[in-house]
């Protein structure tokens, strides 16, 4: 009662790891902890998903983990904490890589982080999807496709310049719909609770927010922007459209637009380090993170908690986000234009 | 759902269960003792430990980290000017002056009657409504958020003092600081000059961190005064806790009126800590004989109190309906349940009803012991207001800028602590209201976020205003008191006295 079984069998589990890593990936960091860096408040998504993960990484490494919160510019501050630290400061930390190559590509942010910052490997590659009350009029996808075909569709987001707002009303400039944003919201909770006031239609949601919710009864997911990639449980998603892929609602001319917005947004949640560190240390890092990553016991975890894991290793990181990257020269002008077409 | 509320409660008072409760509050007793830092950063730090606790004992300990660092953050505000949280800030209006009057145990024993009465009030409403809490919830939307913030405005002419003109500018100013972040719904940078730190705006607990906690400290130095209360010994003290515990039923109209809007605004998603004790100190300074508000009235103390209390019953609403936090701290506990593999919404009410009575229950045990502690140490505390300032006053100001840094961890927030020190401190040296520099900085984000999202839905027809009751009345109760503001003023000025 007082501590769950799998707690002592973490704890034990971890100091004799601790022991036997310090031999071998102790040695990449010569430091007693390791910072790991969340770059929103406390109680959100990437919260979550750091101490899910972080405890992982830091008995990989042999070393106790302290999360350090660094909230602000919509994450960017935490990507810029990382990205002054040195080599030898023992940081990590977790980013939302669409958002920030994005807000660079546009010009609001003076920092490429898939050039200075040090990939190590990918958390989750869920995209975003479209979802409605339980209770709307909307209760499938060909009511959404109906609707948006009629221009009739409402969306919640939070700012123009948000990362849901952009991938949506890109998404809907592909399918050709006029539809309408209602932005302003702050937060994942203020959107749902639009949705469920009838005050919109639809609310863009990633993955770990919608699935609980989905789960309770209270969402239905009406549309999937992302590529459903092997394993994992996709239930909540049964019947549901995508994007892209066979059966998808995009248009041929737009396939590869439309491709590029989905891979774009599967880039997903990044584990970063600073810049500089000499290459044994980063091929180091990246063997104890994808080992983390890769750990069945953090899958069931995961699982457990509704947080989806579709990992990635270094290496295969590095090259989504070139890929990403290449995607988002492509994507930029679309951006601008829903941006300045946008009636927010 | 009785036999839900009976086992919970059965619980909450067997072994070892009930270690969880007492431990959460005393443990958020001593975190809220410092400025800044609160039940929020306590929750963050106890997330690790509590993930392999079993589902109810996380339960009783959240609630009561919940509950238990209010009422400290009030003797704060009351001994010091210092308050402890946002929402302890309408407290240091009259709670202060009592304590330079010598009057810190009335004071003290007025909060903690008045918070315990008005937690239990917060959890019965909350109980006896829980059935319909859910449609009553989501009747409020952006135009009722716009009415409200509206109308918390008006509050603003009440807590100044003085002219009223530089009550006015203090507000407007307050408004401008708002405005400084992003734009609600473009996104866009406004008035940031470019810095990433001023991209999320003005943060309002750093803003009164620096306008009440150092303008006081630095005030504190600046004058000749020995001790706060001007006296030297703990004797020479007047005033009884009796006397400020039955200030509370001597005034229970007043206790009834601040515990329901306490409990209303707290169960408004979204709303905030910060605007129900000034709404409701508004309120009480609305009612007859309201001169002597602001100088030390102990209907100042115990309005807000009550309020601030009620609400955390009601602010459990929102959280576990929607997981719509009312602050920080009910944010952390979103997080402690997520933890543990329980999702806010309907399922949990159906599902899990007792892990909602385990919150509930402990969040009204924690605020009776945090009352009951608080009483029993007010010697001890009171002797903070006969120490000597040369002491006191450079030990004030280290723990004010600790929980600058403490607040986020970062050092700039220490840079902007001493700004709005230094601007309080000339604020309150040139009789410029700082209550109304906060207040409408609160109000401020919540109107334009709100105005900007109802006029967008008014303008595709989604909503509109004039065919939502709630809203309605709201503004009628603004239009109705700016009226009765406006007929005060004349008239004092027809009775020879201030505009």
């Amino acid at each position: 009662m007082w501590l769950e079984r799998s707690t002592r069998r973490r704890f034990l589990t971890g100091v004799a790891a601790a022991g036997a890593a310090s031999d071998a990936l102790g040695a990449c960091l010569q430091a007693r902890a390791l910072r790991w860096i969340v770059p929103n408040p406390p109680g959100g998504g990437y919260d979550a998903y750091s101490r899910l993960v972080a405890p992982y990484v830091g008995r990989e490494l042999g070393l106790d983990v302290r999360i350090h919160y660094e909230p602000g510019g919509a994450g960017l501050r935490g990507i810029r904490v990382i990205r002054n630290s040195r080599p030898q400061d023992a940081v990590l930390g977790l980013v939302n890589m669409p958002g920030a190559l994005m807000s660079e590509a546009l010009g609001s942010f003076d920092l490429d982080p898939a050039r200075e910052l040090t990939l190590l490997g990918t958390i989750s590659r869920l995209g975003y999807y479209w979802a409605a009350a339980a209770s709307s009029r909307l209760q499938s996808t060909e009511d959404v496709v109906a609707a948006g075909r009629a221009g009739k569709l409402v969306f919640g987001v939070n700012a123009a310049s948000s990362i849901g707002f952009l991938t949506t009303a890109m998404a809907a400039a592909l399918l050709g719909w006029d539809t309408r944003f209602v932005g302003g919201y702050g937060g994942s909770a203020s959107k749902i609770l639009a949705l469920l006031r009838g005050e919109v239609d639809l609310i863009p949601l990633s993955w770990d927010v919608l699935v609980p919710r989905v789960r309770n009864g209270e969402l239905r997911p009406l549309l999937a922007i992302d590529e459903r990639a092997a394993g994992g449980d996709y239930s909540e998603l049964d019947g549901v459209g995508t994007l892209t892929g066979p059966g998808g609602l995009i248009s041929k001319e737009d396939e590869r637009d439309a491709t590029a917005l989905v891979r774009f947004m599967q880039m997903g949640r990044i584990v970063v380090g600073p810049p500089g560190l000499d290459p044994a240390t980063e091929a180091c890092l990246g063997k104890a993170v994808c080992a983390a990553l890769n750990d069945a016991e953090l899958s069931r975890e995961a699982a457990a908690s509704g947080s989806a894991l579709q990992p990635l290793c270094a290496e295969a990181t590095g090259e989504r986000i070139r890929a990403a990257q290449r995607d988002l020269r492509r994507l930029a002008p679309l951006a601008r234009r829903v941006i300045a077409d946008a009636s927010l | 759902m009785l036999e839900a509320a009976l086992a919970s409660l059965g619980l909450l008072f067997s072994w070892p269960y009930i270690l969880y409760p007492i431990v959460g509050t005393l443990l958020a007793m001593l975190f809220s003792g410092l400025p800044g830092v609160g039940g929020a950063t306590l929750m963050a730090l106890a997330l690790p430990f509590a993930y392999g606790l079993e589902t109810r004992a996380a339960m009783l300990l959240f609630g009561a980290f919940v509950a238990g660092a209010t009422f400290m953050g009030s003797v704060s505000a009351i001994l010091l000017g210092i308050p402890g949280k946002a929402s302890n800030a309408a407290t240091v209006l009259d709670g202060y002056p009592m304590a330079r009057q010598g009057l810190a145990r009335t004071a003290i024993g007025c909060a903690a009657t008045a918070s315990a009465l008005g937690s239990t009030f917060g959890v019965i409403a909350l109980l006896a409504l829980l059935p319909v809490l859910r449609e009553a919830i989501l009747l409020f939307g952006p135009t009722e958020f716009l009415a409200l913030g509206l109308w918390g405005l008006t509050t603003v002419a009440l807590v100044t003092r003085g002219s009223s003109l530089k009550g006015l500018a203090a507000a407007t100013l307050g408004l401008l600081l708002a405005c400084v972040g992003t734009d609600p719904s473009s996104g866009a940078p406004r008035f940031t000059f470019g810095l990433l730190y001023l991209r999320d705006g003005v943060d309002f607990v750093l803003a009164f961190l620096g306008v009440f906690s150092l303008a006081e400290v630095i005030d504190l130095l600046g004058s000749k005064r020995r001790t706060i209360s001007g006296k030297e010994k703990l004797e020479e003290l007047t005033g009884s806790v009796r006397e400020g515990a039955l200030a509370v039923f001597r005034h229970f109209r007043l206790f009834l009126q601040s515990s329901v809007s306490g409990t209303v605004i707290g169960m408004i998603p979204g709303i905030g800590a910060t605007v129900g004790g000034f709404v409701a100190y508004g309120m009480a300074a609305r009612g007859r004989d309201a001169e002597g508000f602001g100088r030390g009235d102990i209907r100042g103390v115990l309005a807000p109190e009550a309020a601030n209390d009620a609400k955390d019953g009601g602010a459990l609403a929102p959280a576990l309906l929607f997981g719509v936090p009312g602050g920080s701290g009910t944010a952390m506990l979103l997080v402690a349940l997520e933890q543990q593999g329980v999702t806010p919404g309907r399922a949990l009410f159906d599902a899990h009803l007792d892990y909602v009575f385990l919150l509930v229950f402990s969040l009204f045990f924690s605020n009776w012991l945090t009352s009951i502690l608080g009483v029993a140490l007010v010697r001890p505390f009171s002797w903070l207001t006969v120490a000597p300032t040369a002491v006191l006053g450079p030990f004030l100001m280290v723990l004010t800028v600790l929980g600058a840094f403490l607040y986020r961890g970062r050092l700039e927030d220490v840079f902007a602590v001493w700004a709005f020190g230094l601007l309080g401190y000339g604020m309150k040296r040139f009789g410029w209201s700082r209550a109304a520099l906060v207040i409408a900085l609160v109000m401020g984000e919540l109107i334009e976020t709100s105005f900007v999202v109802a006029l967008q839905l008014h303008e595709i027809g989604r909503v509109r205003f004039w065919e939502r009751p709630i809203t309605l009345v709201l503004l009628a109760l603004t239009a109705a008191t700016l009226y009765w503001m406006r007929s005060q003023s004349r008239d004092r000025h027809e009775a020879g006295g201030r505009p």
